[in-house]
């Protein structure tokens, strides 16, 4: 029996320890995107729907952006460049104009 | 957008601050090169019907700073750039506050605000993908189900919608017709308040097959109100109030087909399209038909397990932007025809077997009048008008030996609500002037005959105050009073309260208050026709309903809120728990097998309930929902007090749904029913099995995928290890002379259902949104 519940308490160890090394490789960072509204957000949380981006929440009333990511696919700065390909600016840079004109008219700068 | 304002009113005024701004356009005049204390100035607007009108008293200031400026009478404002946060937020009391990024080269802003509006809160909750939760402004314990919700559930109309909402229990009412019933707070579904856009819809004739008559797919949301209802909508909610909105032609959705088929050969189809007339006035059609082709007896008792029949529904609806009044007019009807019983009444003689017939056909017209003062937004007048027409024949036994049970209702229905302010928008009130005149007339002919007629005539006043000193707080004062032509004058109090603390995370309601209703014996209790049972009533006065006396019970309860999250992971908890004590009851008692008896009780249920409920996001396409339901219910019958007949004690839930990046949906709903006292007084020796029903676990699933944006298509199966109850119909082999009973329903009587169908959705912009676009 003590056996059963060591050997478990090891499993449960090294299942807690894997899972820390599992999430040790996310980063969770924050940072502003100049979105307007709801549309925006739908768009912003979307497009970091992709695989190696595990966490997008951006706040319409704040303009803050949530993320976390896996440092080996991901560095911030690739973050801030998707924001700013879809059409919005944020801390580290402006919008490409040309994908701020696509946007939604709520989602223009001056729009909501 | 004014009108909504106006359903608002009616509805409550939680809702009505959970308002949407739109900043439409902004423009950058002036250049002040200067900007240290450099002004920004502007206009505030609100769209009406005719336009822009300038919004006097406004506030707005900048972000995270208590001071600002009010907009004067002609909307300007001006105030100091805000520095600190960039940004500059708008306030009013009947419009959505907002937040607008302001910056050193625009100095000028016309900002337009919006109503708040079905329309746009429903298209916030699609943004936040939340589909299910507390409506968080509300005083009252109201729980929103958006359609994604309820389309989870092999659902096609609304008595099958309720699958994955923990706070109603959704059962089959006998094991012929297939309907099904709901209850709520451990009471009859008769006991809630159906309402349709705030109007009362399902009650007299229509108390038990009404919920099936409303197409799910016509649905755009419920609401759920536990607890006692506002004072505004009647005196009717005891247990709670289930509000049904459906697509209005205002909405987005232009054309929809929806088709739905069970491997039982239902088939469901329904169809909608909407015609824009102008900028200001639009139509749409509803068209349901539904077939239930095949006679099955997959349980071998001889009696078919699902009816046969057929179902045709048309219904269309008007909507009208004026200058000042807005309204919205339908007019529709239903036609359903159901068989059901033994398969050899239909194939052999019909003269030996028993065999049910059930028609209903109704005609339906309701309007909605409401005018806004576009200089005073908080002041508003509202007016509901609604007539029924309702026909109900039903046939139980052979041909031979035959119970007939035949009804007609006409009701009609006014509701004039006034809207305003005392002093300043903290406090608010809604008053005005109600009229229910019902008319009915049922008889029962064949085995046993009686017949009953009544005439049920009920002005009321009604004046509910709001009281909300600031976001966080809000109490509601209602009092009505109505005078009944049959049982007199009635007072009825109710009280709500919401209290959100713990920085936004908790939120309290309490809400407690008196409900009342006349109990329609028969039509909201149609199973017992289905058994061969002798109907006993002990009438108390000859000039009441039936002889009885209205029921009243009072309702008081409480629910927490609290929100949290688990890492990133956003978590709700909710604990509510709910008392219904009735001063005033009529029994339905079934404990005899040769009988059920009616009567009137004094201090008759108390109905105590729990319920805990825990809602989990997590991988961003995950959602859990677990809930723990306990029911502790009892009744005073005439032989003493005893746990209620036909409710599971305790009941469990857990719905996981697992959504795709590529639009598949994944949903499994788990539903564990305790056992439940069955009605009779069994001595035999297996009394125990006899008395009690056995414990059992439902499980459902669903697949859907989203084909296109405007396509999706769903497969799924109801009761996937095809639990049954055994024996469902009591004496089925000799049901027209022995004991027989089919209205002692517990669990499902079906079986395992496969079903698939898909649902295709046109959404167009209509006049409003082609509005917004100026």
């Amino acid at each position: 029996m003590k056996t059963q519940i060591r050997s478990l308490t090891a499993i449960a160890i090294l299942f807690i320890m894997s899972l820390q090394i599992a999430y040790a490789k996310k980063v969770t960072t924050e940072f502003k995107v100049y979105g307007q509204c709801g549309e925006c957000k739908e768009k912003i949380e979307k497009a970091l729907d992709v695989p190696g981006i595990t966490f997008a929440e951006w706040n319409v009333e704040t303009k803050m952006l949530k993320v976390q990511y896996n440092d080996d696919k991901y560095t911030v700065d690739q973050i801030h460049d998707i924001m700013h390909k879809l059409g919005y600016a944020t801390d580290k840079g402006s919008a490409e104009s040309s994908a701020e004109k696509k946007l939604p008219k709520c989602c223009q700068p001056g729009g909501h | 957008m004014h009108f909504n304002k106006i359903h608002l009113s009616a509805r409550k005024i939680g809702g009505k601050y959970s308002l949407v701004l739109k900043l439409i356009f902004s423009i950058g005049l002036l250049n002040s090169l200067n900007c240290a204390g450099q002004t920004i100035h502007g206009i505030v607007y609100e769209k009406t019907s005719e336009g822009l009108q300038t919004v006097p008293g406004a506030f707005v200031h900048c972000l995270n700073e208590e001071e600002g400026v009010v907009t004067d009478s002609m909307g300007h404002f001006e105030i100091k750039f805000c520095e600190e946060s960039h940004r500059m937020v708008v306030e009013h009391i009947s419009l959505l506050p907002d937040t607008i990024s302001v910056s050193h080269d625009k100095h000028h802003y016309e900002i337009i605000l919006e109503a708040g509006s079905d329309i746009l809160k429903t298209a916030v909750a699609e943004v936040h993908r939340k589909t299910y939760g507390l409506d968080q402004l509300n005083a009252k314990t109201t729980i929103n189900i958006h359609e994604r919700e309820f389309q989870k559930a092999a659902c096609c109309n609304l008595s099958e919608s309720f699958e994955n909402a923990p706070a109603i229990d959704v059962n089959y009412g006998d094991a012929v017709t297939g309907t099904r019933q709901i209850k709520m707070l451990g009471l009859d579904g008769f006991y809630a308040l159906i309402s349709r856009e705030y109007m009362p819809s399902v009650r007299l004739l229509n108390s038990y097959y009404g919920m099936s008559f409303i197409p799910a797919a016509w649905v755009k949301g419920i609401q759920i109100t536990k607890g006692v209802g506002s004072v505004v909508n009647g005196y009717e909610s005891l247990a709670g109030q289930i509000n049904i909105e459906l697509r209005k032609p205002f909405d987005h959705t232009r054309f929809l087909y929806d088709q739905f088929v069970a491997s039982s050969g239902r088939t469901e189809t329904d169809l909608m399209y909407r015609h824009d007339l102008s900028k200001n006035a639009a139509t749409s059609f509803f068209v349901r038909t539904a077939i239930l082709p095949f006679r099955m007896d997959r349980n071998k008792d001889g009696f078919m397990d699902n009816p046969t029949g057929r179902q045709f529904q048309f219904l269309n609806r008007w909507q009208f932007h004026g200058k000042k009044w807005e309204g919205e007019f339908s007019a529709g009807f239903n036609t359903d025809h159901k068989n059901a019983g033994q398969q050899d009444f239909y194939s052999e003689d019909p003269k030996q077997h028993y065999g049910i017939s059930i028609n209903n056909d109704q005609l339906e017209f309701l309007a909605k009048v409401g005018k806004v003062n576009p200089d005073k937004p908080w002041r508003s007048f509202g007016s509901q008008y609604g007539f029924n027409a309702h026909h109900l024949k039903s046939i139980y036994g052979s041909s031979e030996n035959q119970t007939i049970y035949q009804a007609d209702a006409k009701s009609v229905y006014v509701n004039l609500i006034w809207q305003s302010k005392i002093n300043d928008t903290r406090h608010t009130y809604q008053t005005g002037f109600s009229f229910q005149g019902d008319a009915l007339t049922e008889t029962v002919s064949g085995i046993q005959r009686f017949q009953f007629s009544r005439q049920e005539l009920v002005p009321g006043v009604f004046a509910e105050y709001t009281y909300k000193p600031k976001e966080q707080i809000s109490i509601v004062a209602g009092l009505r009073s109505d005078y009944n032509s049959i049982y007199g004058l009635s007072v009825t109090p109710r009280i709500h309260s919401r209290f959100n603390f713990n920085k936004e995370k908790t939120t309290l309601r309490i809400s407690g208050g008196l409900g009342r209703r006349t109990s329609n014996i028969l039509s909201q209790n149609q199973q017992v026709f289905a058994t061969n049972r002798t109907f006993i009533i002990n009438s108390i006065n000859t000039d009441y309903a039936y002889g009885l006396n209205q029921e009243v019970a009072l309702n008081g309860g409480l629910s927490l809120e609290h929100k949290l999250k688990f890492g990133l992971w956003p978590a709700t908890i909710t604990l509510d728990y709910f008392r219904t004590q009735f001063l005033n009851e009529v029994v339905m008692d079934r404990e005899e097998d040769a009988t059920v008896r009616y009567y009137n009780m004094k201090n008759g249920t108390i109905a105590n309930s729990f319920q805990a409920q825990f809602d989990f996001t997590f991988l961003r396409r995950s959602d859990l929902r677990l809930a723990y339901r306990m029911f502790d219910v009892s009744t005073k019958y005439l032989e003493g007090r005893m746990e209620r007949a036909m409710v599971a004690r305790n009941r469990g839930f857990i719905n996981f749904t697992q959504r795709t990046r590529s639009h598949w949906q994944f949903s499994s709903t788990i539903q564990m029913y305790g056992r439940q006292r069955l009605p009779g007084k069994d001595t035999s020796a297996t009394a125990i099995t006899n008395r009690w029903s056995k414990e059992f676990v439902m499980v459902n699933l669903q697949i859907s995928k989203e084909i296109t944006s405007r396509f999706e298509a769903y497969l799924g199966s109801e009761n996937i290890f095809n639990y049954k109850q055994p024996n469902p119909i009591i004496g089925s082999q000799n049901p027209l002379t022995g004991r027989f009973d089919a209205s002692v329903v517990w669990g499902p009587v079906f079986g395992r259902m496969f079903y698939a169908g898909f649902r295709w959705r046109i959404n167009g912009n209509n006049s409003i949104k082609e509005k917004e676009q100026i």
